[in-house]
């Protein structure tokens, strides 16, 4: 085990088809390339260049941002890459959605969902929430990110603000993951607890502790906690009313 | 085997030789320090630069551990709510809790923490301005006086104090890669700073280098037992940076430092701490020559204890490995016991085991969960007898 444990190095996965969508003699693999290294310089003007080569927003992301970020996050869940690289390569993407996203808007093109994170009130610790918090937004979520050491009502009067989809608590002590527990039975209390999905995380977290607090799922580490949220936003929820309440 | 006095036990179990039965080393955050010396009567209760061994050695520590890194200072420290304290290094800390309320509301709030009960809500204080970031604050930066009394002389009475019996440890954590990310630097600035300004990293690690080496040599030259060198690179799950980048940032520095320690005295006991997951690098800390491994946090690669003890336990001693975050807080007496039973199968037998809780005992612990600790570590911690027989 350990040194001579063999991880499984994914493979940069090319999108079928990409070449029908460029102009011709287009080509991706120096972007790939940049946002798997996390070059944000190059990734920045190369998608500058895309823009004004006329190539669909849409395109852009799924084609040229999407498959060396998707690589260096497996990376990242498998352990062959970690908190540095995934950091880089998040802000690499983060250049190129700068750029795309206003385009994104203008087609119409609506976020994923919007999500209100924070780490629980007495906790300062926010590494992982932050990571979730650039994982989210790159797969298209709306990210309202509250800081630490946030109080229960404030996740509640942001999440009425922004009608948020999801919610998500971190917690990195045993002795504040109690308050995921709290904010949770206070979006009860509130009224809210059926408009919006609960994901709660941080070392302490299990997904026995989940259910135990009454969250509605549990993140390993940031890309399950994205493929959840990507799951989660899915499902119904009950309505925001139009006033916010 | 005739009972061997606390340092000797202690001692003895660092150096794999043989002892009457597992020494112990609790350490505790100070709500849950009060809490507990309640029980006993006990009313000093100091942590951090201002520790009282008192109910440490009540509880049967071998040995004592006193604070002196940049962690001590901070973390132990009464900082009000909306307040920075700078330290030594310009570090600025603020105290987290109930963000916004005013000390009076604060103390109003924590009349209705159950004392005995999981605590709720424990302010802890926290880094909330980092001096370095930036070539020109380095360029602009004083390092601390390595050899600041406040800091060296409270040892030489510990030493008086109690080194007859006891085992001393010094505490410089946290030391290298930690001290930079979490305090000088900050953490996201650490991480990406690494790839965009190398250089500035490069100085910040040689600058802490060269601090705690002189830091530890002066109090190496007092007479303690054993240096700990405490550097968190592991999160959960893996270790926060890559075990090659590790070895390119941390080795070396390391292998300077322990090379100077034992230069000062080559007889010098050297512990080398990371809270989660540091099993990539266990391998590495044994080329480096330390003694003692901890905290053996039970979680991602650290949590196969017995293939870890099988592999490296002949090659350096191990301390921890009880699970602090769900067990100890949350398990019901009986599992608690078993744990502890666990624990002992599998890192204490054959030796050059020291039983400790992972990581600190917070105030969410139970009383009843500590003595059934304590109580099965009596039980199940004596060589000669099941499970260690």
């Amino acid at each position: 085990m350990f040194d001579e444990m063999e991880l499984d190095d994914p493979v940069l996965e090319i999108p079928e088809g990409w070449e029908s969508r460029a102009p011709e003699d287009w080509e991706w693999e120096t972007l790939w390339d940049a946002v798997e290294y996390g070059d944000h310089i190059y990734t920045d003007s190369r998608v500058q260049e895309a823009i004004e080569a006329d190539i669909n927003p849409r395109v852009i992301l799924d084609d040229g941002l999407f498959p060396g970020f998707n690589l260096q996050a497996d990376r990242f869940s498998a352990q062959v890459i970690f908190i540095p690289e995934m950091l880089i390569t998040a802000r690499a993407m983060k250049a190129g959605l700068a750029l795309i996203r206003p385009l994104l808007a203008a087609n119409a093109e609506k976020p994923v969902g919007t999500f209100v994170i924070g780490t629980v009130l007495g906790d300062m610790h926010d590494i992982g929430q932050s990571i979730v918090t650039i994982m989210l937004e790159n797969a298209g979520f709306n990210v309202i990110n509250l800081g630490t050491d946030v109080h229960p009502d404030r996740f509640i009067q942001t999440a009425r603000e922004e009608n948020a989809d999801l919610v998500g608590f971190s917690a990195l002590l045993s002795t504040t993951v109690y308050y995921q527990k709290v904010t949770i039975e206070e979006f009860q209390n509130a009224g809210d607890r059926e408009k919006v999905k609960i994901l709660i995380g941080g070392a302490p977290t299990t997904p026995e502790w989940a259910e135990e607090c009454g969250a509605d799922g549990w993140g390993k580490d940031a890309v399950e906690a994205v493929r959840l949220a990507l799951r989660l936003v899915e499902q119904p929820r009950a309505a925001w009313n139009s006033d916010g309440g | 085997m005739k009972e061997l006095l606390p340092r000797e036990r202690f001692a003895r179990a660092v150096r794999h030789e043989k002892v009457d039965r597992v020494p112990l080393l609790y350490r505790m955050k100070s709500e849950a320090k009060e809490k507990i010396a309640r029980v006993y009567g006990i009313t000093k209760t100091g942590t951090g630069l201002k520790h009282n061994p008192e109910l440490e050695l009540r509880l049967g520590n071998d040995a004592i551990i006193y604070q002196i890194g940049i962690n001590a200072q901070f973390s132990h420290r009464p900082i009000k709510i909306g307040e920075t304290w700078f330290n030594h290094f310009g570090v600025g800390y603020g105290k987290s809790g109930l963000k916004g309320r005013t000390e009076d509301e604060h103390l109003e709030f924590m009349k209705t923490q159950e004392f005995w009960g999981p605590a709720k809500v424990v302010p802890e204080n926290f880094p909330n301005h980092h001096p370095i970031t930036s070539m020109e604050e380095l360029k602009n930066y004083t390092w601390p006086d390595p050899a600041d009394p406040e800091l060296i002389d409270p040892i030489k009475s510990l030493i008086d104090e109690y080194q007859k019996d006891y085992y001393i440890i010094v505490d410089l954590s946290s030391t290298l890669i930690e001290a930079a990310y979490a305090h000088l630097v900050g953490t996201q600035n650490f991480f990406l700073m690494l790839f965009d300004q190398p250089e500035l990293i490069a100085a910040v690690l040689d600058g802490l280098t060269e601090y705690y080496t002189q830091l530890g040599k002066n109090v190496i030259d007092l007479g303690i037992d054993m240096i700990r060198v405490g550097d968190d690179v592991g999160a959960q799950q893996s270790m926060m940076i890559s075990p090659v980048q590790w070895r390119e940032l941390a080795k070396p520095r390391f292998d300077y430092m322990f090379k100077e320690f034992r230069k000062t005295n080559k007889d010098i006991d050297i512990k080398l701490h990371s809270c989660g997951d540091y099993s990539p690098i266990i391998g590495d800390m044994i080329e480096l020559g330390v003694d003692l491994s901890g905290l053996m946090q039970p979680t991602g690669g650290n949590k196969h204890q017995k293939e870890l003890r099988q592999k490296f336990g002949d090659d350096i001693a191990f301390i921890g490995g009880f699970d602090v975050q769900r067990l100890l807080p949350r398990g019901q007496v009986e599992a608690v016991r078993n744990g502890v039973c666990e624990v002992m199968k599998n890192l204490a037998a054959g030796g050059g085991y020291i039983f400790s809780p992972s990581h600190y005992i917070l105030a969410d612990v139970p009383i009843q969960n500590i003595f059934t600790m304590l109580e099965a570590q009596r039980d199940f911690g004596t060589y000669g007898k099941y499970p260690l027989n």
